[in-house]
């Protein structure tokens, strides 16, 4: 299983990158119940790849957060991750696992 | 006009991104142009694009979309170089050609990533390699935006190493048409906005350094001199010599060096005299305190014996504490983080930003000459005892040239970068200060001095436009280091002079107050003429006297810099 606690961590650290592109009012607060429901298509395609490149610095596993079949559930109205920080995290420790299986 | 922007983005990818962080990092207004519309942009096509009035802009470009010989050079087909350049010499004449309408215009230099090899062994081949035609272009392009006194050509390379193996990032090119990584982005923003601090005057001018474990390795005061770390077959020390030489290539653009340290005068200057591996000798050290005094202190007294505001400054220390202090007693001071170790020395000191400039001046080059030159000056004067003694046995030579292209850049430099004797404070760039000499009622002078201690270069400048019976100072600028010789009583003579030649009755200068030019608005209160609140006036039908001391010549029109 994978720990939890180092993918929240590798998930803010890529919401912080996230942040640097976003003014004041729209920076997304780095806890785990914040909305994730405002970002417009450019700041997921950030959010995405940032998720991706920090997973790969801080845990050393290989995801794919961008392709065809992973974008189409993080761009589904039912089963979009991208609605808290929590439900982010926890879609990315699913990936992880699933990678690791 | 609320709606004008301070900067314009040109591209031909994404640049949000870019724009985002340039936002977040200063005041600036940035306004996107439409996505990959360049060419059309800088045509003056996409009118509702320069509608913002952006005061600057910049244009960044792949090379592959800008010079679509390059694109095909890419997919290894059989492209001649010069078929490139010449598109080179479009896209770069479209660029000189928009950059009329900004103050100036900031090019990024065309990259590729790190990760293609292109032709492998052949790549640097001229006949055929991409990196060889990549290198060529930017060449090409360097050198036709050279002569243009708006347009600087920034290193984006230098960006891309700074972000690493990952500086392009595929996904985000594909999935958003974005081919940067937000590290590349970020390092291009530092670059912009320390051009802009630039352009705008603000780069600083003096650099103070602590001397025990910051200039040399040991403490002068317990080791000795000559058992103190710099040079020699030592890590340590061959770092110390280097982070010397980086301080001495910052004097070499115009930089001061000082020193503020606590440690014993004679013992430190003794350590600077004799140590064979000194880099830095007193000579090009402006001033110094030497004491056990509060830093902060010695800071703002060195500032003040210079002339030099506190926003001119940076202060590098070893000692995390010292930083503290000064940077909570002087905010204005730049204090940096500094490295543990000193082998990081140089890298730190030159990662430091803040003393770009748009121009390089011989003055630049003579600066420090010319502040030890003013050290041995202020001697003079405590030998002396009134200022007028001091003054005459100085034998000041000022030489009066009109504006011209001769010492346009010293002139512009000048305009921009002093603070405390200005009268209006009047910013401009060099093609916009060439716009407003054209018009005949419109002149400006630029003053050289030079007296027994040496050649100070050109220090003033006066400009001045008639209207009707009234002749109007618009620009009345003074090196600090010249403040109080007289100098400035001489400007107003011409001014006078020139306005009663000219048959005008009334020369007029009216001081726009900022935060530092208040020396300028003490010395008009005394300078003789007649004041009505912040505008000073002089009738011309009577004579505006000079010091006698001072001996004035008048120069060649376009006189070399």
């Amino acid at each position: 299983m994978t720990d939890r606690n180092a993918v929240e961590k590798a998930v803010l650290r890529a919401i912080a990158t996230l942040n640097e592109t976003m003014s004041e009012g729209e920076q997304i607060p780095l806890e785990s119940a914040a909305p994730l429901t405002r970002l417009d298509s450019l700041a997921i395609t950030n959010l995405l790849v940032a998720v991706e490149q920090s997973v790969q610095d801080t845990l050393h596993a290989e995801i794919s957060m961008t392709d065809e079949q992973t974008l189409e559930v993080i761009l589904s109205e039912e089963r979009t991750p991208l609605r808290t920080v929590g439900t982010l995290v926890d879609y990315v420790s699913g990936l992880l696992d699933e990678a690791r299986s | 006009m609320s709606d004008r922007a301070d900067l314009l983005l040109i591209s031909d990818f994404t640049i949000d991104n870019f724009a985002a962080l340039l936002r977040k990092r200063s005041t600036l207004k940035v306004v996107a142009a439409p996505f990959d519309r360049v060419e059309s942009v800088l045509l003056g096509h996409e009118t509702q694009a320069w509608e913002c009035e952006p005061e600057w802009a910049m244009v960044w470009t792949r090379p592959e979309r800008a010079i679509p010989a390059f694109g095909r050079r890419c997919e290894l087909q059989n492209v001649d170089i010069d078929e490139m350049l010449v598109e080179v010499d479009t896209f770069a004449a479209r660029i000189l050609n928009a950059a009329e309408r900004v103050r100036a215009m900031f090019v990024a230099s065309w990259s590729a990533p790190p990760t293609r090899r292109g032709l492998g062994l052949l790549d640097l081949k001229p006949a055929a390699g991409i990196s060889a035609a990549l290198h060529a272009m930017n060449f090409r392009l360097a050198s036709a935006l050279a002569a243009s006194p708006r347009v600087y050509l920034l290193d984006a390379q230098r960006w891309i190493l700074l972000a690493g193996s990952s500086a392009f990032s595929p996904k985000l090119w594909y999935m958003s048409k974005i081919p940067f990584a937000l590290p590349v982005f970020q390092a291009a923003a530092d670059d912009v906005l320390a051009a802009i601090a630039a352009l705008r005057g603000a780069a600083r001018k003096l650099v103070i350094v602590d001397l025990d474990d910051t200039l040399w390795g040991g403490i002068v005061g317990d080791d000795g001199w000559e058992n103190l770390r710099l040079g020699g077959h030592d890590p340590i020390g061959e770092a110390l010599v280097d982070f010397q030489r980086g301080l001495k290539c910052l004097a070499r653009r115009g930089v001061l060096l000082g020193i503020v340290s606590k440690n014993d005068e004679q013992t430190a200057l003794e350590a600077i005299r004799r140590h064979p591996e000194m880099v830095l000798r007193e000579d090009d050290f402006v001033g110094w305190r030497i004491n056990w005094g509060d830093k902060a202190q010695n800071i703002a007294d060195l500032a003040a014996e210079l002339n030099l505001g506190l926003q001119s400054i940076v202060f590098i220390d070893d000692h995390p504490h010292e930083r503290a202090r000064v940077q909570q007693a002087l905010p204005e001071v730049l204090v940096p983080d500094w490295p543990k170790d000193k082998m990081l020395y140089r890298t730190a000191l030159d990662a430091l930003d803040c003393f770009d400039t748009p121009a390089l001046t011989g003055e630049d080059r003579q600066r420090s000459e010319m502040y030890v030159a003013e050290r041995r000056r202020r001697e003079l004067r405590r030998t002396l005892p009134s200022a007028e003694e001091w003054l005459a046995d100085l034998a000041i030579h000022v030489t009066i040239e009109p504006y011209g292209p001769g010492n346009a850049p010293r002139v512009t430099q000048l305009l921009n970068r002093t603070n405390q004797m200005n009268l209006r404070t009047r910013r401009m760039t060099a093609a916009e200060l060439a716009e407003w000499v054209k018009p005949p009622r419109q002149a400006m002078w630029a003053f050289r001095v030079r007296d027994r201690f040496g050649d100070s270069g050109l220090c003033g400048v006066l400009g001045m436009e008639t209207n009707g019976s009234r002749a109007k100072i618009s620009d009345f600028v003074l090196s600090c280091r010249m403040i109080g010789r007289s100098i400035e009583r001489l400007m107003l003579k011409l001014a006078v002079d020139t306005a009663r030649k000219m048959g005008v009755r009334r020369v007029e200068a009216e001081y726009l107050p900022t935060a530092k030019n208040r020396p300028c608005l003490e010395f008009m209160a005394q300078c003789g003429f007649e004041r009505s609140g912040n505008v000073f006036w002089w009738d011309t039908s009577a004579e505006y006297s000079a010091p006698s001391w001072l001996t004035v010549e008048l120069g060649e029109p376009y006189g070399g810099s």
